[in-house]
């Protein structure tokens, strides 16, 4: 067999090939399920943002949580991956995605861009942020642990801040799992937002949404 | 008793008897000295002439002892040795036996074998053990001799082997010795045998042997040249460095040729002997012109030996260099004296008398050369050694001149030479500079320049202002005029550049932010980044669980 790491135009191939041993040795593999996290906040007709345009840049994200499966933590230590039940899609986006549609829903969504676009758009706010734990353990209890800044059009830090939050769900049920860290993220981006008005503040009157030329 | 008368015997009385003659006893001494006598007679009539042979030193030889010896047998013994008449030589005294008394002529050669070492070779060790005797060669024969003068060194070559004897005859020995080999395409065939003292102011004769069958290769056309060892020369015609056989490097040798046409050679035909193979032709060379020219300036690189050349071709040699001083008038001159040989020139068109090659018609023929421009010049015959040669050629625009004469000598009238006329030239034009009028072109400058501060001191240059200054006025108003003009043509380069500008967006519409292209650009980065994390998610599980290639994946089989 060669080495599909060396080898990616051998993948389709690989694939191909190890379904045909898979299903004329050893029969059929159990379906994969895929969860995928959506926004959890309900849409804030009547919000009345300070801000001008919030910008939210690449979301960091560790390194463990940068495969399909999704991580449990057996231990303080010890991860577990679960083959069966994976991303629909790569969990750094996804997450910037969710993040980014619950802010858009509390502060109107022609406030929140992220960056870099391609529309040449310049926040007054940046919101940089760092994941650095965002899993289950084994007694269904999820953990989201971040770390975010806030910095002017100028690239002067606003504020820094440092978000716990947990959620609680049913262990191995990874519907109820995804489900949790879908409110977790809500929750998150409830803290940026209340944090908003602060950095605003601090920034002084900033220029308008405009062209960069 | 009886009758003593009767009884009285007669006295006895002795009766000899007659005696014999001849004892037989005295046979036995008759037949000894008829024995002695005999063999004194065979040994006396075996006896041959005794000889008396002169050396220098009596070194190994004894009386009774020292045998002489021809091929290894024994002809004879030495009689006594004494000191001879002149008392500087030995004479020994020699008892040939009769049957060798044939080998004894006047053309007999003795020496004495004794141990010898040198001259490249070894002999007589034999000797060593059991003593020095006295070797015979026969000889050619002729009429009996019984005096001779002793070799003092084996002869070389012995009467009795099949060969020719030649003669060489060259001034000086040079590098070849007795015992130097002789050499036919490098073939040893013989060997000089012999050199004869010179006796006057001719040439050295120098003897050699040839042996059979060489010796039919001598001709009568053969030259003979030195072999040298070590060819080592740097001429005017460059260096040449040549090493010949290890023997002929140590004794020296001599080579000869045969050339086609001549027949064999005669014995005894004597040959010039030629310093190598390049002063071969020099034999053929018979009449030579001595010549000498007096050049200007320095004849630095002209040695003696250098050639005389005509455009090239080697027709002479350089046979001296002087330095004279003319007291009266403290003038130096340099006579290079030079032989030409005309020989080496073919002569086309010639009348017999030409041809004859006689002193008088050469010197006429050259005369007439000098009259139509034939100079000497020298010339530099190497670059590297700087040699120089004395170049002979017809210059068309030579100043006029003739042969001279000079006691025996033609003077050859010469021409500088170009490195001469080089320095000459360089020399004018010098002078020319040197002569320039440099201190007037100084004072005309001067003189300028004080013009010029006069008139700068004049009110003519300020009215020449004015003038300027109305003249630039003119110009300000023609630029007015063009200024009008030209805003038709500043409207069509507005026109220019909005065309430009459309480009630039059209550019923009292609490559910026929102073009297609952009767009599909950022999904193929997107697609290629998905591709390679699936090839690690896959890479990163069949690391976990490899049979996952033969068994699907565990634990999810329903």
């Amino acid at each position: 067999m060669s080495n599909p790491r060396r080898l990616p135009a051998c993948v389709p191939a690989a694939w191909i090939l190890a379904a045909c041993i898979l299903v004329g040795c050893a029969g059929t593999t159990a379906p994969t399920r895929y969860y995928q996290m959506i926004p959890a906040v309900e849409m804030d007709a009547a919000v009345s943002s300070p801000i001008r345009l919030l910008g939210i840049s690449p979301v960091g994200f560790p390194d463990y949580l940068d495969r399909p499966q999704i991580v449990t933590r057996v231990t303080e230590t010890r991860m577990t991956m679960s083959e069966f039940d994976q991303w629909s899609e790569q969990l750094e986006l996804m997450f910037s995605e969710v993040l980014t549609e619950n802010l858009r829903r509390r502060l109107g969504g022609e406030h929140v861009v992220t960056v870099p676009n391609n529309r040449g758009l310049e926040p007054s706010i940046e919101l940089d942020l760092n994941v650095l734990r965002f899993d289950v353990d084994s007694a269904g209890r999820i953990t989201l642990d971040a770390r975010w800044r806030m910095f002017d059009h100028n690239g002067r830090l606003l504020l820094t801040e440092h978000s716990l939050l947990a959620q609680e769900a049913t262990p191995g049920d990874y519907g109820a799992i995804v489900d949790g860290m879908s409110h977790a993220v809500a929750d998150l981006s409830g803290e940026i937002a209340a944090r908003l008005a602060e950095a605003v503040a601090e920034a002084g009157p900033g220029n308008e949404r405009r062209r960069s030329s | 008793m009886s009758d003593p008368t009767l009884q009285q015997p007669e006295p006895a009385r002795a009766v000899p008897r007659a005696r014999k003659t001849f004892g037989i006893v005295w046979l036995v001494p008759l037949i000894a000295l008829a024995l002695a006598l005999w063999v004194g007679w065979t040994s006396w009539s075996a006896r041959g002439p005794v000889i008396t042979v002169t050396f220098q030193t009596a070194s190994g030889i004894e009386a009774g002892k020292t045998r002489l010896r021809y091929r290894d047998i024994d002809v004879g013994q030495v009689n006594s040795v004494t000191i001879a008449q002149d008392l500087r030589s030995v004479d020994v005294t020699i008892q040939v036996q009769a049957e060798a008394e044939r080998l004894i002529s006047e053309t007999s050669r003795f020496w004495v074998v004794r141990p010898r070492f040198g001259g490249g070779q070894i002999s007589g060790l034999e000797t060593l053990v059991s003593g020095a005797y006295i070797e015979l060669d026969p000889g050619a024969g002729g009429a009996a001799e019984t005096t001779f003068s002793g070799l003092e060194t084996p002869p070389r070559v012995r009467s009795d082997m099949p060969g020719r004897p030649f003669v060489l005859r060259a001034a000086s020995l040079g590098g070849v010795s007795v015992g130097s080999p002789v050499l036919f395409r490098g073939i040893t065939v013989g060997e000089i045998t012999d050199v004869e003292p010179p006796t006057d102011r001719e040439d050295l004769a120098i003897h050699l042997f040839i042996r059979q069958p060489f010796a039919e290769l001598v001709r009568t056309t053969s030259r003979f040249w030195r072999e040298r060892g070590i060819d080592f020369s740097v001429s005017a015609e460059g260096v040449r460095f040549s090493i010949g056989n290890l023997e002929t490097l140590w004794r020296g040798g001599v080579v000869f040729d045969a050339p086609p046409g001549g027949e064999i050679a005669p014995e005894g035909l004597a040959f010039a002997l030629f310093d190598g193979p390049d002063n071969l032709d020099q034999g053929a060379i018979t009449e030579r012109i001595p010549l000498v020219s007096y050049f200007q300036g320095s004849v630095r690189g002209l040695v003696v030996g250098a050639p005389v050349e005509v455009r090239g071709i080697r027709i002479g040699t350089v046979r001296e260099v002087r330095l004279d001083y003319d007291v009266a008038t403290h003038r130096l001159r340099i006579p290079v004296i030079y032989e030409i040989e005309p020989q080496r020139v073919r002569l086309i068109h010639a009348d017999e008398l030409t041809r004859s090659g006689e002193a008088g018609q050469s010197h006429a023929q050259l005369a007439a050369l000098v009259q139509r421009g034939l100079r000497a010049q020298l010339a530099t015959g190497n670059l590297i050694t700087g040699q120089m040669v004395v170049s002979l050629d017809l210059v068309p625009d030579a100043p006029p001149a003739e042969l001279g004469q000079e006691g025996e000598l033609a003077v050859m009238p010469t021409i500088p030479s170009s490195l001469d006329t080089l320095e000459r030239s360089l020399t004018g034009i010098m002078e020319k500079v040197a002569d320039l009028p440099i201190a007037d072109l100084t004072e005309q400058l001067r003189a300028t320049a004080a013009s010029i501060a006069a008139i700068a001191g004049s009110g003519e240059l300020q009215s020449s202002l004015t003038n300027l200054n109305q003249v630039l006025v003119r110009l300000s108003d023609l630029t007015g005029n063009l200024d009008r003009s030209a805003t038709p043509l500043l409207a069509e380069l507005e026109r220019t550049v909005g065309a430009l500008g459309d480009a630039a967006r059209s550019a923009d519409s292609l490559m910026g932010p929102r073009s297609t292209t952009q767009r599909d650009l950022n999904r193929l980065m997107s697609e290629l980044t998905q591709t390679a994390r699936s090839v690690r998610d896959l890479a990163d599980y069949l690391e976990r669980h490899p049979e996952a290639l033969l068994r699907g994946k565990p634990g999810g089989r329903y």
